[in-house]
């Protein structure tokens, strides 16, 4: 009898044992797929109101820069179509670990041969000091339109997820492989440990499905501290993919394990 | 489906729910969702924009107020600055002639609301107010402001009443504390300046127009 109270027991808490592996494998593996993922948040960070947004402001800030300077907009513009980097690009070259910002040397260049080239054609005279700060001034612009600023926290976070990643996919796997080795050896009929182990696995489907749903009921991530507000929708939506994903997940593993410990009570029968 | 088969049905679905099989998995799910917003709070201090308030991009969308209308004259000699309500940033109050050139006149504007605008900067000082107000505008915008000369008239209409400044000396200033200097020691001054280069690009000194009040009603504390 004591025996086989002891056994319950440490049924149970190899089912937490493998729940618990499992949260932290698909936990791992789901942030570095989306968050930190390129092509995840690329689709987030490309959607037509930022890239309308930026545009926008890319329109306005050249016109105060045409004012300024006395250079009409459409040089700049034409500088500008020259180039094809944009918010995708910058979401590109924040995750290869570069200066996200696209302010460059080029871009000054590119800016400041334009701008001497319409001059030149108009047989207008010019400073080459002037027309080199109002080049910068273009690319400072352009890197406030469609770059990213001040990412240092997000490049450390990226960092730190890529570093851990396999540490923790590792502890994940290793907790499930050891709490099903255990409970296979429990058992002297082999057949009986798979209840247990499924146990485990819905334990997580379960936690999989109450955390997305919590996490959309209390909005976790809703109001991330970023500016402009368009950026931060668009990284509160990712967020509130990302535990849509999860509910998925959580919804499949718990219905295959439902439905295998349904079989197994028919074969029972 | 026959009577029996759907009691068999509903037994073991009965048996499933309310067994170990589910029961065991819904109570470990719920301690382990607990934990999950337990630790939360601590492990998101590591996330990113979570903290103080990251600008990625500077985006500015002020949007432009106005609150000028034309030909407001005051017959007072003096206003009380604490009867006029506080001009908020971006506000069009006002508007400039110079040389027959009129344009809008803003407060504190921002760089794409100051486009073919006189953009009076925020240091306290209102026009016809004693000290030195200092309006900018854009090179592209700078024509008339150039072409006046000493002893010209600047007229300078506002939502609390009209005004007239003269000119009383046209100057160069290499940096802002310069340009700063200019309007010192003249009762009501105003100071409009603009890039002081005349060629294409972002010159690095200003051109300064220095204006004393002729007439209009003076501002008082």
């Amino acid at each position: 009898m004591k025996l086989k109270t002891a056994r319950k027991i440490l049924c149970i808490l190899f089912s937490v044992l493998i729940a618990v592996g499992s949260c932290l494998f698909t936990g791992a593996v789901l942030v570095k797929g989306t968050l930190c993922s390129e092509k995840y948040m690329t689709k987030f960070f490309s959607s037509g109101s930022i890239e309308q947004g930026n545009k926008n402001n890319l329109e306005n800030e050249l016109k105060v820069l045409a004012a300024q300077s006395n250079i009409p907009v459409r040089v700049f513009e034409a500088a500008q179509s020259l180039d094809d980097s944009d918010t995708a690009s910058a979401v590109k070259r924040l995750f290869e670990n570069h200066d996200p910002s696209l302010y460059n040397k080029a871009k000054i260049e590119l800016f400041e041969n334009m701008c001497k080239e319409y001059l030149d054609g108009n047989n207008i005279k010019y400073d080459d000091v002037q027309i080199h700060r109002t080049a910068v001034r273009a690319t400072e612009i352009f890197a406030n339109s469609y770059g990213f600023q001040n990412t240092q926290t997000v490049t450390s976070f990226i960092k730190n997820v890529n570093e851990n990643y396999s540490k923790y996919t590792s502890l994940g796997l290793m907790l499930i492989m050891v709490s099903v080795l255990s409970v296979v050896l429990l058992f002297s009929e082999k057949k009986n440990a798979v209840p247990v182990i499924l146990s485990g696995f819905m334990s997580a489907g379960f936690a999989y499905v109450l955390i997305a749903v919590c996490s959309i009921i209390f909005a976790v991530g809703k109001n991330p501290a970023l500016y402009p507000q368009i950026y931060a929708d668009a990284l509160a939506f990712s967020v509130r993919c990302l535990f849509l994903i999860l509910l998925v997940i959580g919804i499949a593993v718990s219905a295959m394990c439902v439905s295998a410990l349904s079989s197994i009570e028919k074969m029972r029968h | 489906m026959s009577t029996d088969n759907r009691g068999l049905l509903m037994n073991r679905f009965t048996k499933l729910i309310s067994g170990r099989n589910i029961i065991v998995p819904a109570v470990i799910a719920v301690v382990i969702t607990a934990a999950f917003f337990a630790v939360l709070p601590i492990a998101g201090a590591s996330f990113p924009f979570t903290g103080d308030t990251v600008v990625a991009a500077q985006h500015e969308t002020k949007k432009v107020n106005s609150i000028y209308s034309h030909a407001v004259q005051s017959s007072d000699k003096e206003v009380k600055k604490s009867s006029l309500s506080k001009i908020k940033n971006d506000t069009v109050f006002g508007e400039i002639s110079i040389d027959g050139d009129t344009k809008e006149l803003i407060y504190n504007a921002e760089s794409k609301n100051a486009v073919k605008r006189y953009n009076l900067s925020d240091n306290g000082v209102l026009v016809g107010e004693i000290g030195c107000s200092y309006i900018e505008c854009y090179k592209s915008d700078s024509d008339a402001l150039k072409s006046i000369r000493n002893g010209g008239i600047v007229k300078i209409d506002t939502s609390y009443g009209a005004y007239q400044y003269k000119v009383i000396k046209t100057a160069y200033a290499k940096n802002e504390f310069q340009l700063s200097a200019l309007g010192e020691d003249i009762g009501r001054a105003v100071v409009l300046y603009t890039d002081g280069s005349s060629s294409p690009g972002i010159g690095e000194s200003y051109y300064a127009v220095v204006c004393e009040m002729i007439s209009g009603a003076k501002i008082v504390e």
